[in-house]
């Protein structure tokens, strides 16, 4: 892919250069923190995260709902971004295994940014998507700080995951607009303006989402 | 949040509990406001800081992919540093702003010197470095890499865990003075500009400050959180200190609030007033131990004498804020001059 395929793949509109920007960006941020190869199951948790949370940054949540399952955030739409991006090199696979889920057999892989072709479009969406690319790293690093053996109960800890009912979609921004991971991030921003008697001080989003992360660990452990 | 959405995640007591508890107990996780060289700055002092084992001497070099960057020289991954996890003397790291996971590279008899060389060989020179001396117990800050030696600052981090008193605040104020303010070829905080002083000067040195006093603080491995800009029924304060109690409560310690002497002197005396007013009433209202009021003095003849701004001040204001004054030099010349007067 020629540099100047790579502008207009950029440029091109739609949900899915949308999917697959955000999927690039996220496991860049993944890299900076030192979390990849990631698993499907971490990618997925970091994606519904990332868009749960995205509105504490301004930015729109993508998927918008979401299938509760009994494993966790699974966005069949986002694997298949995944798995073209995958076959345009920009991403690398390791670690494939078979997962079992009831009746039905996945194939688990890892995955990590293929960075050497993967870096002209990272400059070009570091020019142009620099406060989504701050969001991110916060968000990856505030989740690095959680132990792998807790990753799966702090994501299902999450307030909007909580909400729904297994095998029913939970809609945090499509018809009912109810994002309560959002509304708890902001939440605890009042509650620490009240605490500390700040007036005015209002958190920044990167806080917010470190402290909604600290949340989501303690909630894995009670 | 209105009440009704506050009642809609109030549903379950105990998730509004545990995000009380949060807000609460967690505000010393909330990374740092400003930019990622003094994040970085803070999070690998503090790495250092968590070990049990002292370290003698390790090097923190920031790096946008550090996976990419350790592949093929060697590098180990290293996990979990901001919790004490994971060998760091004699050792080059490579990590992000919060240096909480890295890949390490061990250097054999590792000096300051051969694990500089070792990371100009390794073509990390122009990334942002940290140099911990163990020994020394100071931290040296590269923000354009090891290769751009003069462009450093440096800051000594003496042991203490004890409760955060007066006293100390007034000697990491004196520490960071010393190693960054009081001799202008070796700081790089830039006040001037074309000889004139820079309009956002408070602003510059408040940063300073607060960045350093943060890992001043981190170095010592304490649960401090300095907050700056906090409004308070009094007015807006600098910096305030607040300390993790041993049951996890934070508790506000005390309260710096900064000044910049320009100059004439009854301008300054001004400035005094006004300062030690603020600082009265910030820790009459917040209930705090102490109340430090820091003048930086950058006139035409800067110097280190408070008494004359003091004597004709409020007696309770000066009984109750102690007073610091830093004389801040515009050249290197002036600052000779100084000292052979």
């Amino acid at each position: 892919m020629s540099i100047d395929d790579l502008g207009s793949w950029i440029d091109e509109s739609g949900p899915a250069v949308r999917r697959r920007v955000r999927l690039l960006m996220l496991l860049d941020a993944a890299d900076y923190a030192v979390i990849s190869p990631v698993s499907t199951s971490r990618l997925h948790a970091l994606v519904f995260l990332a868009d749960v949370l995205s509105p504490v940054y301004g930015f729109s949540s993508l998927a918008k709902r979401i299938m509760k399952r009994r494993i966790g955030p699974y966005f069949p739409d986002i694997q298949w971004e995944v798995d073209r991006l995958v076959g345009q090199g920009l991403i690398d696979v390791s670690g494939l295994k078979k997962v079992v889920e009831g009746e039905r057999v996945f194939l688990d892989a890892s995955f990590t940014l293929n960075r050497g072709r993967a870096a002209p479009i990272l400059q070009q969406l570091d020019d142009e998507f620099l406060s989504l690319k701050d969001f991110f790293r916060e968000l990856a690093g505030a989740l690095a700080t959680v132990p792998d053996s807790d990753l799966d109960s702090a994501t299902q800890a999450d307030v909007t995951w909580e909400t729904g009912n297994q095998g029913t979609v939970i809609d945090y921004g499509e018809w009912r607009a109810k994002n309560y991971s959002q509304m708890s991030a902001d939440r605890i921003g009042e509650l620490a303006t009240e605490k500390w008697g700040l007036i005015a001080n209002e958190l920044s989003p990167g806080a917010k989402v470190n402290l909604y992360v600290q949340y989501l660990k303690r909630a894995a452990n009670v | 949040m209105s009440e009704s959405l506050a009642q809609q995640l109030s549903v379950s007591a105990s998730k509004e509990e545990l995000l009380r508890a949060v807000a609460a107990e967690d505000i010393d996780q909330i990374p740092l406001e400003f930019g990622d060289h003094a994040r970085f700055l803070v999070c690998a002092v503090r790495a250092v800081a968590k070990r049990a084992d002292q370290c003698d001497i390790c090097v923190f070099v920031h790096s946008d992919a550090p996976r990419a960057d350790a592949e093929s020289h060697g590098f180990s991954r290293i996990s979990h540093m901001q919790d004490g996890n994971g060998e760091l003397a004699d050792r080059i790291v490579l990590t992000n702003r919060d240096a909480y996971n890295g890949f390490a590279y061990q250097v054999a008899n590792g000096t300051i010197d051969t694990l500089i060389d070792e990371i100009e060989r390794l073509s990390f020179g122009t990334k942002m470095a940290v140099i911990w001396d163990g020994q020394a117990r100071v931290a040296t800050f590269y923000p354009e890499g090891v290769a751009s030696e003069t462009v450093h600052n440096r800051l000594s981090v003496p042991v203490d865990d004890g409760d955060l008193s007066q006293d100390e605040v007034c000697a990491a104020l004196n520490l960071i003075y010393q190693d960054n303010l009081s001799n202008p070829s070796g700081r790089t905080l830039k006040l001037w500009s074309d000889g004139k002083l820079i309009r956002a000067a408070e602003d510059e040195i408040e940063r300073q400050i607060k960045g350093q006093m943060y890992t001043y603080f981190a170095g010592q491995s304490r649960p401090i959180k300095v907050l700056s800009q906090t409004h308070t029924t009094a007015g807006r304060c600098d910096l305030v200190l607040a300390q993790k109690q041993q049951n996890g409560k934070l508790q506000l310690s005390g309260v710096i609030e900064l000044k910049v002497l320009r100059g004439p002197q009854a301008k300054d005396i001004e400035s005094t007033k006004e300062g030690l007013s603020q600082g009265y009433h910030y820790r009459m209202e917040l209930g705090l131990p102490f109340a430090t009021l820091a003048l930086f003095d950058v006139s035409a003849s800067p110097n280190n004498d408070d008494s004359i701004l003091t004597k004709d001040q409020h007696a309770d204001h000066v009984a109750e804020v102690r007073v610091r004054r830093f004389p801040i030099y515009n050249s290197p010349q002036a600052w000779r001059n100084a000292q052979a007067a």
